[in-house]
C-alpha cells in the first residue's frame, strides 16, 4: 500500500515542482548569460562597455538586479516548498480530503510514511535543482575547472573532511526529518488541545518546541562536558604552535574530529530520537484519537 | 440473520455537546436502513465513527465484529455528505485510484454507471457541477461489492428528478448480501427502497423498526411518522 500511496502522493505535486523547478533554471539561464565573467558592474562585461551608453548599461543592470532577485526568490522558494507543501497536505489530510484518503484501507502507518518519505524526496530533488541552478547560473565563471584544486586543498588541510562531511549530511536528512515529524504532529495533536483545529496546531507546535529546545539544550551541556572531558589531557598552545609553524591544520585534527564527533554526532542522534518520538505521537493520535472535522 | 454492524454504549461528545449518547444498535446483514433524523441529531456522527473517522468517547461499535480500523475499511464503502478528490484529478484518475485501493472495485461497472449519467471520465473532477460530483462518488462507491455500505445524504445535493436515478442505483447495484445505510432527511424520497429505519433524535435512538411495522401500527408513511416526531 506505501507504493500506491506513494504514487498519488508524486503524481498530485508533480506538476507543481515541474514548473518551479523549470521557471528556476530558466531564470539561472537567463542570469547565467547576463552575469558578467568579470565585473558585476557590466553586465556585458568591459569589452562592450565602451560601446554601448550608459541607459543602455543602466537598463541592463536593473534586468540583471532583477533577475537575481527573482533568482533569489526562487531558490528560497524551492528551498522552503518541501516543508511548506507538505504541512499544507498534511493538514488537508486530516481535512476535508481525509473523507478520501482516511476510509481507504490504509494504515495510518502508511499514510504518516508517505507524506513523510514525499516530502524527503521532494527535499532532496529541490536541493539537487538549486545546485544544478547554481551551476548554470555560473557557468561562464568556469567554476566546474576550479573544483579539483578546491576539493583538493579542502581534503589536504589535515582535516578528517570525510567524517565532517558524511555528519554534516546525516545533520541535515534527521533535522528535516524530525522538523517534518514535529509539524505532522502538531497537526495531528492540535484537535484534541482546543476546538479550533488550526489554532490547536499552532498551540501544540510551540509546546514541542519547547521540549525540543529544553532537551537540545540540556544535551548541549552534556556534549560540552563530553569534549572537555575527552580532550582533558589536551595541549592547545602546543598545538596552536605547530599550526602556526605548518600550513595544515594536522596538529588541532584531534581537537575538530572529536568536537564535530559530538557536536555533529550528537545532534544526528538528537533529531533521530525527536523524529522517533514523534512518529510515535502522531500515529497515536492519528488511530486511536482520529477526529475528523 | 447474522449481525454485521454492532453498537454498545456507543457515545460521542464535542466539548460539553453530545452528539450521540449511549447508542445501542444491532443491524442485520442485506438490509437497506434509513438513518433518519432532524439536523443535528446525530446521524453523521454515527457514520463517521462506523467509518473510522471519529473516535468514539466511549462504547464501541464493530462491524463484521471488527473495530474501525484498516480491516473494516476494506468492508465499508462510505460515501460523505462532501466531495473530495483532489483538484488535480480527472474522473478516469478517480477510478483508478478506487481499483488501485480497493479489491472489491468493479471498474468496468463505474465506467457503466458514468456513462449512463453521461460523464464524461477525461473531464476533471473539479470542473464538474456540485451534483455530478456527486454523482461521480455515488457511482464510484456502488461499484464496490461492500458489506457494508455508508451514505450520507447521498441525495440531498441533486436535483429531484435525479434522486430516482440514484435511488435506483443504490437498489441495483449494492451488494445484496451487504447492507446499505443512508442518512437523509428527505424520507419521502427514499423511504419506498428502505427496510428498517433508525430515527435519531438529539444524539439518542428515539426509534429502530421495520417500515413495515411502523405502517401496521399507525397507518401512515414514514415521512408522516417522522413529521409528527419531530414537529417544531
Amino acid at each position: 500500500m506505501l507504493g500506491k500511496i506513494l504514487k498519488y502522493e508524486f503524481k498530485s505535486m508533480a506538476r507543481v515542482y515541474a514548473l518551479l523547478y523549470a521557471a528556476l533554471l530558466l531564470i539561472a539561464l537567463v542570469n547565467g548569460l547576463l552575469l558578467p565573467t568579470d565585473s558585476f558592474n557590466s553586465p556585458l562585461g568591459d569589452s562592450y562597455s565602451s560601446a554601448v551608453s550608459i541607459g543602455a548599461q543602466t537598463f541592463l543592470s536593473a534586468v540583471f538586479g532583477a533577475t537575481i532577485l527573482a533568482y533569489t526568490i526562487l531558490v528560497v522558494g524551492t528551498a522552503l516548498m518541501p516543508v511548506v507543501i507538505s504541512v499544507i497536505r498534511f493538514y488537508k489530510l486530516l481535512g476535508n480530503e481525509g473523507y478520501l484518503w482516511l476510509t481507504l484501507p490504509v494504515s495510518a502507518n502508511t499514510h504518516i510514511l508517505g507524506k513523510l518519505i514525499s516530502s524527503f524526496v521532494w527535499f532532496i530533488a529541490s536541493i539537487i535543482v538549486i545546485v544544478i541552478s547554481l551551476g548554470i547560473m555560473l557557468i561562464k565563471t568556469n567554476w566546474i575547472a576550479s573544483i579539483p584544486s578546491f576539493v583538493g586543498s579542502v581534503f589536504s588541510s589535515g582535516l578528517n573532511m570525510w567524517l565532517i562531511l558524511f555528519l554534516l549530511c546525516v545533520v541535515c536528512i534527521t533535522s528535516y526529518l524530525s522538523s517534518i515529524m514535529h509539524f505532522f504532529t502538531a497537526i495531528a495533536v492540535g484537535p484534541n488541545i482546543v476546538k479550533s483545529r488550526l489554532g490547536g496546531s499552532v498551540l501544540a507546535y510551540i509546546i514541542g518546541y519547547v521540549i525540543v529546545q529544553s532537551v537540545s539544550a540540556f544535551a548541549g551541556i552534556i556534549g560540552f562536558l563530553l569534549i572537555n572531558i575527552t580532550l582533558s589531557g589536551f595541549d592547545e598552545t602546543q598545538a596552536l604552535l605547530a599550526v602556526q609553524q605548518s600550513s595544515s591544520l594536522s596538529a588541532l585534527s584531534e581537537v575538530i574530529d572529536v568536537s564535530v564527533l559530538v557536536t555533529l554526532g550528537g545532534s544526528s542522534l538528537l533529531y533521530v530520537v525527536f523524529s522517533v518520538a514523534f512518529y510515535f505521537i502522531c500515529h497515536h493520535f492519528m488511530s486511536k484519537k482520529l477526529n475528523l472535522a | 440473520m447474522s449481525i454485521l454492524v454492532q453498537a454498545q454504549g456507543l457515545t460521542k461528545r464535542f466539548g460539553a455537546h453530545s452528539a450521540l449518547e449511549d447508542i445501542n444498535i444491532s443491524l442485520n446483514k442485506g438490509r437497506i436502513i434509513g438513518l433518519l433524523g432532524p439536523n443535528g441529531s446525530g446521524k453523521t456522527t454515527l457514520i463517521k465513527i462506523a467509518s473510522g473517522l471519529l473516535t468514539p468517547t466511549s462504547g464501541n461499535i464493530t462491524i463484521a465484529g471488527l473495530n474501525p480500523g484498516t480491516e473494516t475499511k476494506k468492508l465499508v464503502s462510505y460515501l460523505p455528505d462532501k466531495t473530495y478528490f483532489d483538484s488535480w484529478m480527472k474522473v478516469r484518475d478517480c477510478l483508478a485510484l478506487f481499483a488501485d485501493f480497493y479489491d472489491d472495485f468493479n471498474r468496468d461497472k463505474a465506467t457503466d454507471m458514468l456513462g449512463s449519467l453521461g460523464i464524461d471520465i477525461n473531464r476533471s473532477f473539479r470542473a464538474l457541477s456540485k451534483g455530478t460530483q456527486e454523482k461521480v462518488q455515488l457511482a464510484l462507491v456502488m461499484s464496490r461489492q461492500a458489506q457494508l455500505y455508508l451514505l450520507d445524504e447521498p441525495i440531498g445535493g441533486v436535483d429531484p428528478a435525479a434522486r430516482d436515478y440514484i435511488l435506483n442505483t443504490i437498489i441495483s447495484n449494492y451488494n445484496e448480501d451487504g447492507t446499505v445505510i443512508i442518512s437523509t432527511h428527505l424520507i419521502a424520497d427514499i423511504e419506498r427502497v428502505l427496510d428498517d429505519v433508525i430515527i435519531l433524535l438529539s444524539g439518542r435512538i428515539e426509534r429502530v423498526q421495520s417500515v413495515d411495522e411502523i405502517r401496521a401500527a399507525t397507518g401512515k408513511s414514514v415521512d408522516e411518522v417522522f413529521r409528527e416526531v419531530f414537529r417544531c
